[in-house]
């Protein structure tokens, strides 16, 4: 008998092997496949993707928050005394002009991932 | 790809290796109920954080999630193992209080004939490194780069660990296979 009949014979009774899996073992495992595909979904509705970041409503909702601080510090008394020089739109601007540069390299890092990959 | 046809695609993957991984993961630690929660969160550990990624690298990505696993879960029992028997007190015959997983687990001696024990027992008795590329490249049928990927190793040790493999399973099987 040759050495890749003897690999063949091997690879046939591993095989053999895994048919004869019983039957709870099988429902276990086809009751993990559920949960995996179940926190799929669950991860999917869940999660934010770089593309939700850069939805109307989400840069729209950044800027809304960030006038909101910008302004609430400006106008509390012990607030950041560089802030005063600029306005509160200026400062929003500013911050979401940051806001943006971030999620540019976050863009940036996902296409590297993506090419790396 | 729409929500529902990559979870549809995500099951179609998942049972496609399902038995293959259990198989892998039982033969590495020979206990089922640890084998099944090994894939269990192989399995849940590829949905849920890399679900997103491209269908093409799930297969590699999840042998890889799987044999990071085994060998957590082999780094933790030499851990309660040192911890057992530094526990044990003198006097005590700590080989005969040891337990045969081999014996405890009767899925491990099945086998519709004799030559099915044999090739059980000589692929369970491989180093893990070994059986794991032997197992990789029989069952799965994984290239010598695909499952250097699976087991973060370079493709030399791959091919080393895979010759070895057959070498022992050959002279141990010469009767049966």
């Amino acid at each position: 008998m040759t050495e890749s009949d003897q690999e063949a014979r091997l690879k046939e009774a591993l095989r053999r092997q895994r048919e004869a899996l019983p039957e709870d073992v099988r429902d276990r495992l086809a009751a993990s496949r559920r949960e995996a595909v179940a926190a799929l979904e669950e991860s999917k509705s869940g999660g934010w993707s770089l593309a939700e970041w850069f939805s109307p409503r989400s840069l729209a909702m950044a800027a809304a928050a960030s006038a909101a601080i910008a302004l609430w510090v400006a106008l509390s008394p012990g607030g950041d005394p560089a802030l005063p020089l600029l306005s509160a739109p200026e400062v929003a601007v500013v911050q979401d002009l940051e806001l943006l540069e971030e999620l540019e390299f976050l863009a940036w890092l996902e296409e590297e991932s993506q090419g790396a990959g | 790809m729409s929500e529902a046809s990559q979870a549809a695609q995500m099951n179609r993957f998942l049972a496609e290796v399902e038995t293959s991984a259990f198989q892998l993961a039982r033969y590495a630690v020979r206990d089922t109920d640890e084998a099944l929660d090994l894939v269990q969160d192989a399995m849940f550990t590829l949905a849920k954080k890399y679900g997103r990624k491209p269908v093409s690298e799930w297969r590699p990505l999840f042998f890889r999630i799987l044999q990071n696993r085994i060998r957590d879960w082999h780094r933790r029992s030499k851990v309660r193992r040192r911890l057992f028997s530094e526990s044990v007190s003198g006097g005590v015959d700590r080989i005969e209080q040891a337990v045969d997983v081999a014996a405890a687990d009767p899925m491990l001696a099945l086998g519709a004939d004799g030559a099915a024990d044999e090739v059980e027992e000589a692929v369970a008795g491989l180093p893990l490194r070994q059986q794991q590329a032997f197992l990789l490249r029989s069952i799965e049928g994984m290239s010598v780069a695909e499952t250097a990927k699976a087991m973060g190793c370079s493709q030399g040790s791959v091919k080393t660990h895979y010759s070895r493999a057959l070498g022992v399973l050959r002279e141990r099987l010469k009767e049966h296979v």
